[in-house]
């Protein structure tokens, strides 16, 4: 395409960025990042959301708007990108550096069909026929591994898949065989089972064209599966960088090291009932530098016995429950015979893929959606079929934590009307005693008073789901239904809200509905495990035995697709216990429990 | 209610319990209470108090709010006071016609056709003026609200009959609905502001209706459900504070259409005779637009302020209400 950038040495990183920097106005986005990638070496920037990982990408293609500030060099195999014109960037980008986006839904256009929307890159920058096009966009769609595709080269996007659409946009990525190819969350849209196979196509690919991959992701046991080399971001610097088995094996910097530990992995034996998960204390110190501190506390609970003990009687028995919705297409089946209990104290996870009825199922036993047939019986009373005036006097038993923070608090209300409103509707008449519910609840999960009056956007991610989990438990449930509670947080995030549930499990003695798609946050947290796969239970079992004896093909199916760090856990990967109160919390945990 | 609350609330627990505030102080070091502060004899450090009326405060700290708020109150002062400024009737001939503004300083806004004071007519067409456009806005919001919310919250089958009863009114021509129906009945102005707004509900519906079926998908929504709040409890508290900026902003756009319908029912003769209103001023006056331009543009400018002033006051207010936007100027 242009001269400069067909100087090919081999010596040379492909892709050199040094000291950049994002500004927006006062606020540093990206505060003077470095970094190499090789051809062919798979390069993970992994961070945080809001650590500028995705800013330092699309600072790399220039596209950022108009209010950013740039500055530092960008060496794309000899090129200066920084000073290059813009029609010059934009013949490279989409032919010597492509992109592929997290949300594959909206990344491709709704109104064109897929056959154009690969052909349309292959025509402007290959210069080909709309005839060639067409016959190169087939190649393509076969090389990413589109069954069928032939056939599929005139379908829209909404006729594929959600990973189908993610291998489409590949294809699109590497239409023009890129030098470089930057994944920014590629499969963290997608389910496991899918997310295996694009990581495996993209790592081929990459290795095929020898390819620079700058693979952009949160999730470290994919980047521990995937990449080559890894560069860990926090607030908009790279803390660390390292090969994949130094980062993994000896982590130096606290903060990969509490990322480390607070990412839950399938192969290790961690466990909410023996020690909580470490968190990463971070705070400004004296002279203005980020100073990191790693927590972490044995817990010396008993798991419940996964066996039953015929004569207790269970909180929730769910019998033979069906629900079903009415479609276009006809009626679905979400839920298909489904029967479980749950016994007190006990915590049952529920593993299952986006669209395999998890979601219906929780939503039918809270009452939000009528079951067709089948009983669930809380604290032994039949509530399925009861109407919603009936179903009151049940609700304060039951409740529910839901996943997105952002979407379940009502922004119009303050922190307090929100869990006032709870309680009025729950007849406790008396101004005083709501209030003072309300302060003991938001202070137990760990807010400080001052917290009631604010509203919902004046917190974090974590935060509001704090306040979420005081929605829930403000009533003294038995049981609480936790739908993808921790789903859409950060790692750190992710393990005070878990040890915080682990936590109010003991205190409250509740027993826990634990939903979530993600296998290692289940295995953490459940004592006991289901796996639902199109609307049916398929398989059962205790949380550490599960993982192992796997009876069902789609339970194994499942735990083989779970990114998998190729390294093992380091033995010092146990946060050692720090010298802080938190060491006298099982007692003082044990005191707290006569005070409630 | 909740506000009311503040005056009996006391903290629960005089003290936290160790690991609690240990937990609250690493995890939100900046913002928990300082745990030395407390022990059990000590009463903790006061609540933050929150400031009583949030939403007037923001809304008064918005310039244009304030801007438009004073031209209201300016006006209804006018209308209020109409009766004193210009006692008689702002029909009756008081000086020589077609005086130009500013000539006789006893007629500022100089005389009609007829030799009606100008100034008298604005005074008192404020008051129909801005009686019609208040009631027919209040009228069609609250049939509109409750007429959208039930077909958005409900769906199925009561959305299918509201929907069609909402089609219905927007396809008819809704000026000749309130010609018609002012012709039956008597031509008061009462009466013709319940009318208008009768017929203007149509919008606000559709808007709400809309706004309610996004929001229901909402996962607060659907919390409130699973914590068991009742139906009305969930449609006026929960859902129509966050489907309130349309509202408003239709509501500003109802009252200058309503008293523009009013003037246009003056012209047309089915208006109410006996009183002077800035509609029928402004129909009166078009027939000497090319010589006397004033006639149409004093009071045209008046409904182009007066509509403003509500536009600004229903911008501020929806920032106001929106407790993200609070504390930002408008």
């Amino acid at each position: 395409m242009n001269a400069v950038a067909q100087i090919d040495n081999a010596t040379q990183a492909l892709l050199n960025v040094a000291d950049l920097r994002v500004n927006y106005g006062a606020y540093q986005a990206v505060k003077g990042v470095s970094f190499q990638v090789a051809r062919g070496e798979t390069l993970a920037l992994v961070g945080e959301s809001g650590c500028g990982k995705s800013t330092t990408a699309m600072a790399i293609m220039r596209l950022l708007g108009g209010r950013a500030e740039l500055s530092g060099t960008v060496d794309f195999d000899g090129l200066d990108l920084s000073g290059l014109s813009d029609p010059l960037m934009r013949g490279l980008r989409g032919n010597e550096i492509s992109m592929v986006f997290q949300d594959p839904m909206t990344s491709l256009n709704p109104v064109l069909s897929i056959g154009e929307q690969i052909g349309e890159v292959l025509r402007r920058h290959r210069g080909l026929s709309r005839k060639d096009a067409r016959a190169e966009a087939l190649v393509l769609l076969n090389k990413v591994r589109i069954p069928n595709a032939a056939a599929r080269l005139d379908d829209f996007p909404h006729n594929l898949s959600g990973g189908q659409r993610q291998r489409v946009m590949i294809a699109i990525a590497v239409a023009c065989k890129p030098r470089l190819l930057i994944a920014d969350e590629p499969t963290t849209a997608l389910d496991v089972t899918v997310q295996a196979h694009i990581l495996q196509l993209l790592k081929e690919l990459s290795e095929e064209y020898a390819m620079g991959l700058l693979l952009i992701t949160h999730d470290l046991g994919v980047v521990g599966q995937w990449a080559d080399r890894v560069a860990v971001m926090y607030d908009g610097l790279i803390v660390e960088t390292g090969t994949t088995e130094a980062i993994f094996t000896a982590p130096q910097h606290p903060y990969t090291k509490g990322l480390l530990g607070a990412s839950l992995r399938l192969d290790s034996g961690a466990h909410y009932a023996s020690a909580s998960l470490p968190e990463i204390n971070v705070r400004p110190g004296a002279d203005g530098v980020i100073e990191f501190d790693l927590h972490s506390h044995p817990r010396y609970l008993t798991a419940r016995d996964p066996i039953a003990d015929p004569t207790e009687r269970p909180i929730l028995d769910v019998r033979h429950l069906h629900t079903e919705y009415k479609t276009r297409q006809g009626v679905v089946t979400a839920v298909d015979d489904v029967s479980f209990q749950i016994r007190p104290g006990e915590t049952l996870g529920l593993v299952g893929e986006s669209g395999c009825g998890k979601s219906t199922l929780s939503k039918t036993i809270i009452g939000l959606i009528r079951s067709r047939s089948g009983e669930i019986l809380l604290n032994g009373s039949d509530i399925a079929q009861l109407g919603e005036k009936q179903l009151r006097a049940h609700r304060p038993f039951v409740q529910m934590v839901f996943q997105d923070p952002y979407g379940s608090l009502n922004p119009k209300h303050s922190v307090y009307r929100i869990l006032d409103g709870v309680l009025k509707n729950h007849g406790v008449k008396q101004a005083q005693a709501r209030s003072q519910r309300i302060l003991e609840i938001i202070q137990r999960v760990g807010l400080p008073p001052s917290a009631v009056w604010k509203f919902p956007h004046e917190f974090s991610g974590g935060q509001r789901q704090r306040i979420g989990v005081a929605r829930a438990l403000i009533l003294r449930p038995s049981l609480v239904i936790l739908d993808e509670a921790v789903s859409s947080l950060d790692v750190s995030v992710r393990a005070q809200i878990l040890n915080l549930l682990a936590d109010l499990k003991e205190e409250f003695g509740l027993s826990y509905l634990f939903i979530s798609h993600d296998l290692s946050v289940v295995k953490y947290m459940a004592d006991r495990v289901l796996v639902m796969h199109d609307g049916k239970i398929v398989e059962e079992g205790a949380h550490d035995g599960i993982w192992k004896n796997a009876r069902h093909d789609y339970t194994k199916k499942l735990i083989g697709s779970v990114p998998v760090p190729r390294y093992p856990v380091s033995d010092d990967e146990s946060v050692p216990y720090t010298d802080s109160a938190w060491q006298d919390l099982p007692v003082a945990m044990l005191l707290s429990r006569f005070a409630i | 209610m909740s506000l009311d609350l503040q005056d009996t609330f006391e903290p629960a627990r005089p003290a936290l319990n160790g690991w609690r505030q240990q937990l609250s102080a690493s995890l939100f070091g900046r913002l928990a209470p300082k745990p030395a502060a407390h022990t059990d004899d000590v009463p903790p450090a006061p609540i933050e108090r929150h400031s009583r009326w949030p939403v007037t405060r923001a809304l008064l700290s918005s310039p244009g709010a304030v801007a438009g708020l004073m031209i209201l109150l300016l006006m209804v002062l006018i209308a209020l006071a109409a009766g004193l400024l210009y006692p008689g009737d702002p029909l009756d001939m008081a000086a020589q016609p077609l005086l130009p503004p500013g000539e006789d300083w006893a007629f500022p806004l100089g005389t009609d056709a007829l030799g009606r004071d100008l100034a008298a007519g604005l005074a008192h067409g404020a008051r129909v003026s801005l009686l019609v456009g208040v009631t027919a806005a209040l009228v069609s919001v609250l049939i509109g609200t409750l007429i959208g919310a039930a077909a958005g919250y409900f769906g199925g089958k009561v959305d299918r009959v509201l929907t069609w009863l909402i089609e219905l009114f927007q396809t008819t021509p809704s000026f000749l609905l309130v010609v018609v129906v002012v012709s039956i009945t008597q031509s008061t102005i009462g009466i013709i502001a319940v009318v208008i707004g009768l017929t203007s509900w149509d919008t606000v519906a559709r808007l709400v209706r809309a706004e309610f079926r996004a929001l229901l998908s909402a996962d607060f929504v659907l919390a409130a459900r699973s914590v068991g709040y009742s139906t009305r409890w969930i449609i006026f508290r929960e859902v129509l504070p966050n489907a309130l900026p349309p509202i408003i902003i239709t509501a500003s756009v109802i009252v200058a259409s309503a008293i523009l319908t009013e003037s246009s029912l003056s012209f047309l003769g089915v208006g109410d005779p006996n009183k002077v209103s800035w509609g029928s001023m402004i129909g009166t006056g078009r027939d000497m637009l090319r010589s006397a331009l004033y006639l149409t543009a004093i009071p045209g400018l008046t409904l182009v302020i007066t509509v403003f002033s509500l536009n600004l006051v229903g911008d501020a207010l929806i920032s106001a209400l929106n407790p993200r936007l609070r504390g930002r100027t408008a």
